[in-house]
């Protein structure tokens, strides 16, 4: 054993490539970090940042090649996933580690009945028969809301609403009772009324089935009550983790900052001539700039940002940033 | 004719009882039955010139058909839509060749909307050459050139292909395309839902910026209602092909009057966890219902929070509850109900 007490995930030190006719493309540069108990986190990057790679890996899910694991370690429940094979991890997925992801159309088989479909990794991973893997598919189908299901069973996914999709996926992951969710972008393909729904569904799962759960997500708004730690991504790497409140009121890293900045208020009456964007655009991943990948958008660089690159250090009490500058100074950091 | 919504000394378009309806066929031979989708029921408002009216509503609601429909991409089912005084449903020849100059289109998905096998020169140029208002090459290749200046491009990006473009940048050559036939008025369909969160302020930025400076009028049609809050001067909120509310910026956001406008309000994510703790959200059950059977009465009741049973029987009105505020409900004050 070499996590702590209480923590349920340990990632240490992750690194993912991809091999393409382009050259290397670092996706995942040195991520760590931990999974509490019972604890809900925030992975908030832009499209290209890694944060799904960086979870894929962790289950396996990351074809190889082109795709490859160069470094790390990610310890759930003591053991390091990444050093198992594909049979040793077969009994972590779904039943230890659940995915919900961003597309529930893709996620779920065509041709498949909804009844075919829940029932399957019920009959699994619990060993039960054809009924009562059905009974209890139907109560968690239920609890996550599908009016009617009985008379639903034998219904294809299409026949279903994107916001039903999800709640199937939901109950499709709650029927095998995870340690761990990890939920990929669950509401961006959805209304925001419909988001809203699922967002209070989870929070109602979480209060009643005590999981720990990582929310993957591009939009800083959608987890401010939701995650009680945050991880902000850019480009492969953490650039800053938090509390959600420090992360948002105190925030210490250029990148949030310009990303919360970017946002716009649907609470506030408008008071700037310009929404503040951040010039240019995200790093090309096949040739990151030498120093800190952020340099050439941010507002508060320094000479030294160009050559090396900022580590991940404690800048408050538990306050992660990695950067050369204090941008409450906009001077070095000592 | 009653009076259309919207204060407007000098509107540009008029939208007068606007209908687009799609008919399917369903089922093989015996059984094959036509059915009416009803994409937009009925819509009248006004876009003053210079102005941005936001149009929002969830996905299916028909935002995306009213927009295309005014720009006489539809052919409309009944109404009218009148841009600069013409009219865009019976205009034949030059007159809706003059529509078309007026009236620009920027799309959602800048990968599908951009033709992979042209160039960017090609691609922002041909308005100018179909509008023939440039003769001439040479001084066309001059146009394109100031044009992608103006939205943030280099003129050296002229002999590129859309494929060697990042999505914001993509969406800049749609906005230069859109710009080249010096339209008054641009539709622009989600031009942000596609693009990242540190990207979409840039174009919000441009698109404003282009405004100020050429005057143009937009209609911008979103579900992001924080963006629509910070860009649009009203916003109209739309529901199964109807216009639920409609009124100034923050009269709407401050006051909204309507159960839909409050709800889809209140669901809208704040990137701040005191503001986002303390807010009570209105979660509304179930889903958008389908388009083909409508519910009757008012198409909200099946999941207004305050439907009482007369609004499942009769169908609101259309009316101007103050100055410039306009909503489709029977229950909000001053409550009136049809027929008493």
């Amino acid at each position: 054993m070499t996590t702590n007490i209480g923590t349920l995930l340990e990632v240490r030190d992750l690194n993912v490539c991809f091999h393409t006719p382009e050259g290397i493309v670092h996706a995942v540069n040195g991520v760590s970090f931990k999974v509490l108990d019972g604890e809900t986190i925030a992975v908030v990057g832009e499209s290209g940042c890694g944060k799904s790679v960086c979870m894929m890996s962790i289950l396996g899910l990351i074809p190889q090649p082109p795709g490859e694991i160069t470094g790390g370690k990610a310890y759930y429940k003591g053991k390091d996933l990444l050093g198992l094979s594909e049979d040793e991890l077969a009994p972590f997925r779904g039943k230890e580690i659940a995915l919900v992801f961003q597309d529930p159309m893709t996620s779920l088989n065509p041709v498949l009945t909804l009844e075919r479909q829940v029932t399957e990794a019920i009959i699994k991973h619990e060993r039960l028969d054809k009924n009562n893997a059905r009974k209890k598919a139907l109560t968690y189908l239920e609890w996550v809301g599908i009016p009617d299901v009985g008379r639903r069973l034998s219904d294809y996914p299409h026949q279903f609403s994107g916001g039903m999709r999800q709640r199937v996926m939901i109950a499709m992951m709650l029927a095998l009772k995870p340690s761990l969710l990890i939920a990929d972008e669950p509401t961006t393909a959805l209304d925001v009324t419909i988001q809203a729904q699922i967002i209070e569904l989870v929070k109602e799962m979480k209060k009643q089935f005590g999981m720990s759960m990582i929310w993957i997500t591009h939009d800083l708004g959608v987890v401010a009550d939701l995650a009680e730690r945050i991880i902000v991504m850019y480009a492969g790497t953490i650039v800053e983790e938090a509390g959600v409140d420090d992360l948002y009121k105190r925030t210490k890293h250029p990148y949030t900052l310009a990303l919360l900045a970017a946002l716009p208020r649907v609470d506030h009456r408008r008071d700037v001539a310009k929404l503040r964007s951040i010039r240019g655009s995200p790093p090309d991943n096949l040739n990151f700039p030498k120093g800190c990948p952020f340099a050439p958008r941010c507002d508060y660089v320094l000479d030294q940002c160009w050559t090396s690159k900022p580590t991940l250090e404690y800048v408050a009490d538990g306050h992660l940033a990695a950067c050369w500058v204090n941008v409450e100074t906009g001077k070095p950091r000592l | 004719m009653i009076e259309l919504p919207g204060s407007l000394s000098a509107p540009l378009v008029k939208v007068d009882r606007l209908v687009k309806y799609f008919t399917i066929t369903q089922g093989f031979f015996f059984q094959r039955k036509m059915l009416v989708v009803r994409a937009v029921d009925d819509v009248s408002f006004q876009i003053a010139s210079g102005e941005t009216l936001g149009l929002v509503g969830e996905s299916g609601c028909g935002k995306s058909t009213l927009g295309r429909t005014m720009l006489g991409l539809y052919r409309a089912t009944a109404g009218s839509v009148k841009i600069d005084g013409k009219e865009v449903g019976s205009s034949k020849g030059k007159e809706m060749m003059e529509i078309r100059r007026e009236a620009a289109m920027i799309f959602q998905d800048p990968f599908a909307s951009l033709n992979p096998r042209w160039t960017v020169n090609s691609i922002i140029s041909e308005p100018i050459r179909v509008h023939k208002i440039l003769n001439g090459k040479k001084s066309r290749e001059k146009r394109v050139a100031e044009l992608l200046e103006l939205v943030g491009l280099s003129r050296r990006d002229v002999n590129r292909f859309p494929h060697e473009f990042s999505g914001g940048q993509r969406q800049r050559i749609g906005i230069a395309r859109a710009l080249a036939s010096q339209p008054l008025f641009i539709v622009c369909d989600e031009p942000i839902a596609s693009l990242d969160v540190s990207i979409q302020a840039q174009v919000v930025n441009l698109l404003e910026e282009l405004q100020r400076d050429l005057g143009i009028t937009y209609l911008f049609i979103a579900h992001d209602l924080s963006m629509v809050r910070h860009l649009c001067t009203r916003v109209a909120v739309m529901y199964m092909g109807l216009i639920m509310e409609l009124a100034e910026r923050d009269e709407i956001y401050e006051n909204p009057r309507h159960p839909y406008t409050q709800a889809l309000l209140s669901a809208v994510p704040i990137p701040d966890p005191d503001a986002a703790r303390k807010r009570t959200r209105i979660v509304l059950k179930g889903d958008v219902p389908s388009l083909i059977n409508l519910p009757g009465g008012c198409r909200f009741h099946t999941r207004c929070p305050i439907a009482q049973e007369h609004c499942s029987l009769i169908e609101p009105v259309w009316r101007e509850i103050k100055a410039g505020h306009w909503v489709y409900c029977h229950e909000v004050e001053p409550k009136f109900l049809p027929g008493e």
